[in-house]
Parts: C-alpha cells; structure tokens; sequence
C-alpha cells in the first residue's frame, strides 16, 4: 500500500500562471492533499526514477498519475514521456500530457510515445478549471491504478 | 537556337580503312566549312579517341578488317552514357542500313557516296546532336533551379511551423492566464466590487475568449494550406444532419424553419467539408438571430459538370458591393455587438473549397438574406 503521505499526483507545469489555475481547480475540487509540482522536464524525471534531491524518495510509491506539459525547460514532456514509458519500473503509470498544443504531431507523438490521455489547455477558464478537475477526479479517485509490485 | 558557325565547328571523327575514303570525305567537310575533322583507318582506336575527344559526329564504315562497324558502335555505347550514339553509317550494302539504325545508329549513307547528300545528313544530324546537349543543359539548369525553390519553400515551411507551434502555444498561454485570474478575482473579491467593477473583469474575460477563438482559427487557417486532403466518397445527406445536430445547442429557445433538399455525395476529405458546412450553417443560424421566425434552406443546384451545394437564410444579408471581399480574412461587415465572429470562418470555407478543386460564391441583400454556394468536383474528376 502507499504511505499515507505519498504523493498521489505529480503536476509538471513550468509556467507559474498554469500552475496555479490548476491548483486552484484542483483546491476547489478538494483534490490537493498530495500533490507534487516539478517545474522542468528534468525535475520531473528526477522525481520519478528518486534522483538527483528525490533520492531518498521510494520509488515503489509511484503516483497515480502524471499531469505533463510538452513544452519544458531542460528536458522536454515528450522526452519526459519516453523515459517513464520505455522503463519497465515506470511505464505502467498512468501519463496524461496537458498541453496548449493542439499540433497533430505533438499528439501523435505522445500516443505512440504511449501516453494515456492527451488533453489540449482550454483557454477559458472555466473549462480549464473542470478539464483539471475531471481529471483529478478520473485518475485518483475513479481509475483503478496498475498493482505494481512494491 | 543553333547557329551555322556552331554546327561548322562541331568535332568530326571520320572512320574508314581505306585512305582514299577518308581523304575524299575530309577534303569534301574542310571544303564545306568543318573547321574539326579527325580522320581514322583504324577502328580499333576509335572508342578511345571519343573517349578523349567527344566528338559531335562519327562517320563510321560498317565494313572493315579487324573490327566491323558494329563492333566499334557498341563500343561506342558504353561511353556514350545520356543515350544519345553520334553515329552515321556508311554502308554499300542496303541489307546493313536497317541493321546499323537498329543498332544505335542515327543516319547512313550510302556508298558509293553522293557527296551534296552527305553533306546534308552531316549537318543536319549534327543540328539535332547540338539541339539535344541544349536541351539536356536546359533541363539540368531546370531541375537545379526546381530544387533550389523546393529547398526555399521547405525551408519557409519549417519556419511557418514553428511559428505556429510557438503561436498555438506560448499565445494561448497569457490569454488563459488573462481569463483565469479574471475569474479567479470574480470568484474571490467579487462581492467586495461595485458593479461597475465586475463589469469590467466580464469584458476582459470577453475579450480573452475573442483572443483565443482568434488565435484557434488563424492557425486552423494557416494549416488548411499544408494538410494533407484525405478524400472520399462521403454521404452529404449525413454530414449535413450530423452538422445541424452539432449546432443544434442554440436552437430550442428560436424558431427556425430548416429545408433541407436531397443532396448528391461529396468526394473529398471528410473532416475539411464538415468545416465547410459548419461555417456557413452556424453563419445561417447567426444572421437570422435576430428574425422572429428563421428560415434556413440547404439543397443542390442544377449544374452540368459539378455538384452545386447552396445554404440560403432569410437573414440580415449583406451589400453585394462588399461581396468581393466577403472570403477575405478579417473582413467583417457587421458590428462586433451585434454578431460576435472573427472574420476567419469565411476565408476558411473559401481555402477548404478551393483546395477540393471548387469555388464558392455568395449572392444577397441588405436585410433580405444570403445564399452561399460552393463546387466540388465529382469523383470522376478529382
């Protein structure tokens, strides 16, 4: 089972304004208990595989699920993406790439790349507030996540 | 063009194994003018002498000890490698004439020699040799001058890639954030304003929204010039319903009086006509908002090489001296407050038709309504 204070949700968002629109959606929906935020491709991954400061995290309390934009300083989501998907410790997290891109080339990427959702950025606010909200109620609270063996 | 001073300096190769032959021949081209005329009794020799001279013409004896006519033509012909063989035969046995043009040969003559035809079939076959380098060197120079314009245009295409990559994303990015906060200082600090204040916020909420329908079409716009079309034999009757049904949301609180015609098949990429027909109904839907009751016909018009589609509303219409700029990006001929648009869906549904191979046009009047027509080409055609 998870430790009680393991971090359910991982937000990887560099951009200060998106980020706290999405905590604001996520706060309204009373979804913010556990939520992690990586502000670069780089941060993310060293989250995820417990590197770089995240070293004493357990890798076995995978979150249960990924929020990622594509584009990122240091290290890009699609590359992020490839890396969780390609390694067997990590490829059965649930990924959801949220993104401004709507270019077929991002989204085709992603889905080969294996991602699990992809979900373009409303530019209203209201519906991106319930875009984050759906999600977080989907994925933590609705989803069945992977039994990994921990 | 080719020039007589360029034929008379053309290089001549004559091949006979008799002396007297060849001399009769050089002394008859010198006399004519040929200012480049090498002689051989040996056919041994020749394929390597064209190898390092190129001549314009090789007047070639078919019968010869050591080595016959033939031999030295495919010879010849592995050097010879843009397929062009600058032969021509000299034969004093007609059963060889056929046999040599089969084997690469362009001309003959015949021997004993009648030297004013020689003469002719010289020129003129060294006319068409220089004609076809020219054509060769045109050609070259053509598919350089091709893939430098494809380098520039692909090169122009990366760029307006990436400008609509960084414009979908790094644009739409402050206008949610314009939006977000907006509504976050609604939700928040609302009660605190005066109205006038919440008024406001609402207008930069709007105009946010406009921003981000613009920046959506634009590029939607944009890239309609690069898609790829993914054309079929699609069901317009379906289509159309599927599209009213989509649009369907505003209607319940209007009447409006919808025909709707029996429709010929489309051929074309499915998902492009559905904006086509989503455009000019939505447009419908929107000029007779203000109408008690709203009248929307959709049908085919009779023409003989093309299937003719129209959309006619009983709406506000337009002034026919605007129409040439009706399909115009941005061209708006009514007010913002009166009906909201970005003055991108017209120009879209024009790209779209054009790029089906049809063409879209538009009659009205002020206050008594449009109908819109566009094209497309059968499959047939297309």
């Amino acid at each position: 089972m998870n430790e009680p204070n393991a971090v359910e949700l991982l937000l990887v968002e560099d951009n200060p304004q998106d980020l706290e629109l999405a905590l604001r959606a996520l706060r309204a929906a009373k979804l913010t208990n556990r939520i992690h935020i990586a502000r670069d491709g780089a941060e993310a991954l060293d989250f995820i595989f417990c590197e770089g400061l995240y070293a004493a995290r357990r890798a076995a309390d995978a979150p249960k699920v990924i929020l990622l934009d594509l584009k990122l300083p240091k290290i890009d989501g699609l590359d992020v993406l490839k890396r969780i998907k390609s390694d067997p410790r990590t490829k059965t997290i649930p990924v959801v790439v949220l993104t401004s891109s709507k270019e077929k080339n991002d989204v085709v990427a992603s889905y080969q790349l294996g991602v699990n959702a992809y979900i373009v950025k409303p530019v209203n606010s209201e519906r991106f507030s319930e875009a984050v909200r759906d999600l977080g109620l989907f994925w933590l609270l609705r989803n069945q996540p992977p039994l990994v063996a921990r | 063009m080719i020039s007589r001073e360029d034929i008379l300096k053309a290089s001549i190769l004559i091949v006979d194994d008799l002396d007297a032959n060849v001399s009769l021949l050089e002394q008859m081209l010198h006399e004519a003018g040929y200012v480049s005329v090498a002689t051989s009794t040996d056919p041994r020799e020749v394929c390597e002498l064209h190898r390092k001279n190129h001549y314009g013409l090789i007047l070639l004896d078919l019968q010869m000890p050591d080595m016959d006519g033939f031999q030295v033509m495919e010879g010849l012909k592995k050097i010879e490698t843009d397929g062009y063989l600058p032969v021509l035969v000299i034969t004093a046995l007609p059963g060889h004439k056929l046999r040599a043009l089969n084997a690469g040969a362009k001309d003959f003559v015949s021997k004993p020699f009648d030297l004013g035809e020689v003469l002719i079939r010289v020129y003129n076959m060294l006319e068409v040799r220089l004609l076809h380098l020219e054509i060769k060197s045109l050609y070259i120079q053509v598919e350089a001058r091709v893939a430098q314009r494809t380098a520039e245009l692909e090169e122009s295409n990366k760029e307006l890639e990436a400008f609509s990559y960084s414009v979908s994303h790094d644009l739409r990015t402050p206008v949610r954030a314009i939006d977000g906060f907006s509504q976050a200082v609604l939700d928040d600090f609302g009660s605190q304003l005066p109205e006038e204040g919440r008024r406001y916020l609402r207008i930069i909420r709007h105009s946010a929204g406009q921003m981000g329908a613009l920046i959506d079409d634009l590029l939607a716009f944009a890239q309609l010039k690069r898609q790829e079309l993914n054309k079929h034999l699609i069901d317009t009757n379906e289509l159309v319903r599927e599209t009213l049904a989509e649009l369907g949301s505003p209607w319940p609180k209007r009447q409006v009086n919808l025909s709707v015609g029996a429709l010929p098949a489309s051929f074309g990429d499915r998902a492009l006509l559905k904006q086509v027909w989503i455009n000019l109904l939505s447009n419908a839907l929107k000029y007779t908002g203000k109408r008690d009751r709203a009248a929307i016909e959709i049908g085919r018009l009779d023409a003989q090489d093309a299937n003719t589609f129209f959309v006619r509303d009983n709406g506000i219409g337009f002034d026919m001296r605007h129409a040439a700029k009706l399909f115009t990006v941005f061209q708006r001929f009514h007010l913002a407050e009166d009906y909201e648009g970005t003055g991108v869906g017209l120009a879209i549904v024009q790209r779209i038709v054009q790029r089906h191979g049809g063409r879209v046009w538009a009659d009205a009047a002020v206050d008594r309504g449009a109908r819109f027509c566009f094209t497309l080409q059968p499959e047939s055609k297309s």
